[in-house]
């Protein structure tokens, strides 16, 4: 974010910028985006949110300020889950191709893998609220997606497995506890 | 007050009103820009309960215009009362008193009809003063109710000015019948409320329905949230999630087929061709 010491001057360009795209901003709007600023603090959630509710009047113009606001203002510092999604991905490309999840990723680290107890956790005291979470952050790390790509669904599926630590739990809840469940 | 979104955010949802950071944010500049806080989205998100919940947290006042075609300043702002002004008229027509004191004695405040917008501004308490669907008055009307929220007082001919004695906090809400005025949108802080995401649904309904088994909760948010996502006439409200699984809780249903969904479309739609869309559909992509 900004420093507040040119913070005025920044929303001022900024407003200039969303003008020239053909978004109407008024003087008083720059205004109440700075003060809205000042308000909310350096948590960028908040600033853009502070931005986007002074300045975008019309929902029709809101793209135009998602697009700008990153361009603008800097991309968002990566936060622990996309950090941890970034580091599982370059492991992927790291390693070889490994085909179909059956074989587990035997890294000694394994043992204290979060996302795995994480897993284990969830299907352990039937928590469908993190299961579903869970499902989402392995669907996001396999990243965009094109038609394509439907042609190895069986390699991005064993991928999404992977980077949630699917098979290390199902080998725990199905082996050594043979009453643990094994799927959602 | 608040002391920040997050506040908001954690009063809400002691009083079972589920509201996201950013949107908890939009409320808090409002607030303390003191500013109208117009909310715009689809039908059933929580827009007219968002206004209630605020004014419950803050311990204000609710006052509540609706609007419709044709609302006009004696229906939002005050009145004389004529009966009762023609009554004093003929009685003290019969006290043989004068023109001059007639004319003064009817127009006082006892003879004033107070409407929303009036009461929100003459009251000495904290006042929440939601304007509900605005989008269906006329363009009159909102430029007048635009002085009002620039100004913050009103002038009564007969009888002088009202200033409020606080600012109300004031919630503007629309569904996007019709655009208003520049003016208008500029003095408003704007928030756009959309249907909740799956996790945010899904505490819902188990705030709302406590008594559900979390796993058929979870079935029934993702049938909603698929459902919503057809192009449907009337896409089924946060309301009508709650009431189809309290219906389902209450039939003692705890799986959803095509026999159930059929028997009970209809408490989460509300358009015949709608119905009869989903009966023609695959329900695995639904339950999915």
């Amino acid at each position: 974010m900004p420093s507040a010491k040119n913070l005025d001057e920044k929303i001022l360009e900024f407003g200039h910028l969303l003008r020239r795209r053909g978004v109407n901003v008024t003087h008083s709007q720059i205004a109440d985006a700075l003060e809205s600023a000042v308000l909310v603090g350096t948590d960028r959630t908040g600033f853009e949110t502070a931005l986007s509710c002074t300045l975008i009047k019309d929902i029709e113009d809101l793209p135009v300020f998602e697009e700008l606001f990153p361009r603008y203002f800097g991309e968002p510092p990566p936060d622990e889950e996309q950090a941890e999604e970034e580091a599982l991905r370059e492991e992927d490309a790291g390693e070889a191709e490994e085909e179909d999840g059956d074989t587990v990723p035997d890294d000694e680290a394994a043992e204290d893998d979060p996302r795995y107890q994480m897993l284990l956790k969830a299907v352990k005291e039937g928590d469908y609220l993190m299961l579903h979470r869970i499902g989402k952050s392995a669907v996001d790390s396999l990243g965009t997606l094109h038609s394509r790509d439907v042609f190895r669904i069986r390699e991005l599926l064993a991928k999404a497995k992977r980077g949630i630590g699917w098979q290390r739990a199902r080998d725990t809840l199905c082996n050594p506890s043979p009453s643990g469940k094994d799927d959602a | 007050m608040f002391t920040s979104p997050e506040d908001i955010q954690d009063q809400f949802a002691r009083r079972k009103f589920i509201i996201g950071l950013k949107p908890a944010t939009v409320v808090f500049l409002a607030l303390r820009l003191h500013r109208p806080l117009l909310v715009e989205g689809p039908a059933g998100v929580g827009k007219t309960e968002l206004a209630r919940v605020l004014a419950e947290t803050t311990g204000s006042r609710f006052i509540r215009l609706q609007c419709y075609e044709g609302l006009d300043e004696c229906k939002a702002l005050y009145e004389w009362n004529y009966h009762k002004q023609l009554l004093r008229i003929y009685a003290d027509h019969q006290e043989n008193k004068t023109w001059e004191h007639i004319r003064q004695s009817i127009y006082t405040p006892e003879f004033l009809l107070d409407r929303p917008l009036l009461q929100a501004l003459s009251q000495k308490e904290p006042v929440v003063l939601l304007i509900d669907e605005l989008d269906k008055s006329d363009e009159e009307f909102e430029s007048f109710l635009l002085e009002i929220l620039s100004e913050y007082q009103i002038s009564i001919p007969e009888l002088g000015t009202v200033r409020a004695e606080q600012i109300p906090a004031v919630v503007l809400t629309s569904n996007n019948f019709r655009n208003f005025g520049d003016a208008l949108k500029r003095r408003c802080i704007h928030l756009y409320l959309d249907y909740p995401d799956f996790e945010q649904e899904l505490q819902i309904v188990r705030l709302k329905v406590p008594d559900i088994d979390e796993r058929f909760a979870y079935r029934i948010v993702s049938f909603i949230q698929n459902l919503r996502k057809d192009r449907l006439r009337k896409a089924p409200s946060i309301a009508e999630t709650i009431n189809w699984a309290e219906a389902l809780l209450e039939l003692g249903i705890d799986e959803i087929t095509e026999k159930v969904v059929d028997r009970t479309a209809g408490v989460f739609l509300k358009y015949r061709e709608d119905i009869e869309k989903i009966s023609s559909r695959d329900l695995s992509e639904l339950l999915d």
